[in-house]
């Protein structure tokens, strides 16, 4: 009898100690659309998301250990990188675009400013191996991780393998940014019926359904598309966006929709991270577009705001901030 | 008696031939039907040389036909074939040639289903060099070498073949006749037939999905073909 309970002890043991941890983290309000991530191809764990943490905050990602993923995207920045129109990379390469604020990553089809990258998981090897992101070779990396005992052991509780292969530091790269959900701003708190607008942000949010939410679409704030905002061509980047992933000529100077959360962390604004603020941001969208064959059929109508419907307009905007997401030591340097 | 020694020897030969084909396909590698060895210089064309200094391709997608009804279909059938690395030539498939087929067909590069699945282990992990970091897609072919015809600065030829998108969708779908299903047989890949394809004076870096990418990729059609050991 002692051997079978002794037995039965052991399997459970086993089958507790084995099976991953699972997260239950991944909840989100009900008014928010389904995931676009297929998480059944990679379901949420804590071992996994730790694992994945850890990979981000460490900057042996790169080439010579100087620049981590957090570098250009800091959690206090909703994980953006304020003050810096464009990336900064290794050796003090300066990229071509303003780095994007992380969060809600699950329900986005598509990544980067253009659309090039067409899955989460694969996302991180753009700048891990990118000459002015991070430098590195990937397969360089993963011999790199396989020879420090620390990764070894948090790819074992994981993956149960204590071999890191490349998949798994995909995989578990998505599982940390998967893990940033913003869903706890006052415009959330204004779903739930748990708080109230002020009248000047309910003004500003009337403005907002009217001249933005066709493509900053509630409650993500973006519906992903890729438009021409009317941006004038930098001359010196020339960056012509979408055009350069699908060469069609309609895609010529579209870019991704970027989301509106999180919007006072995550300055300067636009791709190039050209506007400081956001009164310039809605200066450009009044009587700053550049006509051209590619400008958003949305934008075609002038927008007029008086200078008091704009500062109604930026007050809404200002309940999109979410502090509990930018300080959440949850997302936070893993100290451990 | 002098003739058993060597009788045995070629029964043992024969045998080992047998048993390896009853255990998967052999892939082969060939210029001018010579086994294809990398950095040695062959000749191109009567006038000039071209040396071969990395091949590596997909194999995908495997399936066995009789009479154009699929009898075997490989489950996640993804094979990285590298030349520095005789061994990823074999593909294992055990208990293949119990079955009758007539045709076998694969494809050369990964189709577009796998290219937006995410991270993927195995011989479609990222590590292997086979995929584009900066544009999402698995590298189908790598074929890098040189040849005094290439107009490049040293004379070096780099193709990275690939792209899994319309317009550019590089994906090509061998069918091959089985004609003697019972005899050894190998997939053989005529570089020479490639090759001589290529205009090196205009052609010799490919290294994203385009028109050329999807040129090339079609001239592969041609070049494999199955033999009788």
């Amino acid at each position: 009898m002692n051997k079978v309970y002794f037995l039965f002890s052991l399997l459970s043991f086993a089958f507790v100690y084995f099976i991953p941890k699972q997260d239950s983290s991944f909840q989100t309000p009900s008014y928010f659309p389904k995931p676009y991530y297929d998480f059944k191809k990679n379901p949420l764990s804590e071992s996994k998301i730790a694992l994945g943490r850890k990979l981000f905050y460490d900057p042996r990602l790169s080439r010579n250990g100087s620049i981590s993923c957090a570098n250009c995207h800091s959690p206090y920045n909703a994980f953006a990188h304020t003050d810096h129109a464009l990336s900064h990379g290794i050796d003090d390469s300066i990229g071509t675009r303003n780095a994007p604020a992380l969060f809600n990553l699950a329900w986005q089809p598509l990544f980067m400013w253009d659309g090039a990258i067409n899955h989460l998981d694969m996302q991180s090897l753009f700048p891990i191996t990118h000459p002015k992101e991070m430098g590195e070779n990937f397969t360089h990396l993963i011999e790199k991780l396989n020879k420090d005992s620390t990764y070894q052991e948090l790819c074992y509780e994981a993956y149960h393998n204590r071999l890191i292969s490349g998949e798994y530091v995909l995989k578990s790269l998505s599982q940390f940014m998967l893990s940033l959900v913003s869903t706890n701003a006052k415009y959330d708190s204004v779903q739930l019926h748990q708080a109230l607008y002020t009248e000047q942000e309910q003004r500003g949010h009337e403005l907002f359904l009217l001249h933005c939410n066709s493509c900053h679409t509630e409650p993500l704030f973006t519906n992903f598309s890729f438009q021409n905002n009317g941006l004038p061509v930098d001359t010196f980047l020339n960056d012509s966006g979408r055009y350069l992933v699908t060469k069609k000529s309609s895609d010529s100077l579209c870019f991704k929709v970027p989301s509106l959360r999180n919007l006072e962390y995550t300055y300067p604004y636009m791709h190039d991270g050209r506007f400081a603020n956001l009164q310039a941001v809605i200066k450009h969208y009044i009587n700053e577009k550049i006509a051209s064959p590619t400008l958003s059929n949305l934008l075609i109508e002038p927008i007029t705001l008086n200078d008091h419907e704009q500062i109604d307009l930026i007050a809404f905007l200002l309940t999109l901030n979410d502090p509990s997401f930018v300080f959440n030591k949850k997302y936070a340097y893993p100290k451990n | 008696m002098k003739y058993l020694l060597p009788f045995i020897v070629l029964l043992i030969y024969t045998e080992n031939i047998k048993a390896q084909h009853s255990l998967g396909i052999q892939y082969r590698a060939s210029y001018e039907d010579k086994k294809l060895t990398l950095n040695h210089v062959y000749a191109y064309f009567d006038t000039s040389t071209i040396v071969f200094s990395k091949l590596r391709f997909y194999i995908s997608n495997i399936q066995c036909k009789q009479k154009g009804a699929v009898v075997f279909s490989e489950s996640n059938s993804y094979h990285l074939l590298d030349l520095s690395d005789e061994k990823s030539f074999f593909i294992s498939i055990p208990n293949l040639f119990k079955l009758s087929f007539d045709e076998i067909q694969f494809d050369i590069g990964i189709d577009s289903t796998t290219n937006s699945s995410g991270a993927l282990g195995g011989d479609l992990d990222p590590i292997h060099g086979m995929y584009w970091t900066w544009q999402n897609g698995y590298i189908n072919l790598k074929l890098e070498g040189s040849c005094p015809q290439a107009a490049s600065p040293t004379h070096v030829f780099e193709f990275h073949l690939g792209g899994y998108q319309s317009p550019y969708n590089s994906l090509q779908t061998i069918h091959l006749i089985v004609e003697k299903p019972h005899e050894p047989f190998y997939i053989n890949f005529a570089l020479n037939a490639w090759v001589k394809q290529i205009d090196f004076q205009k052609t010799h870096h490919v290294m994203s999905p385009s028109a050329t990418s999807v040129f090339l990729s079609q001239l592969l059609q041609n070049c494999f073909s199955l033999k009788y050991k």
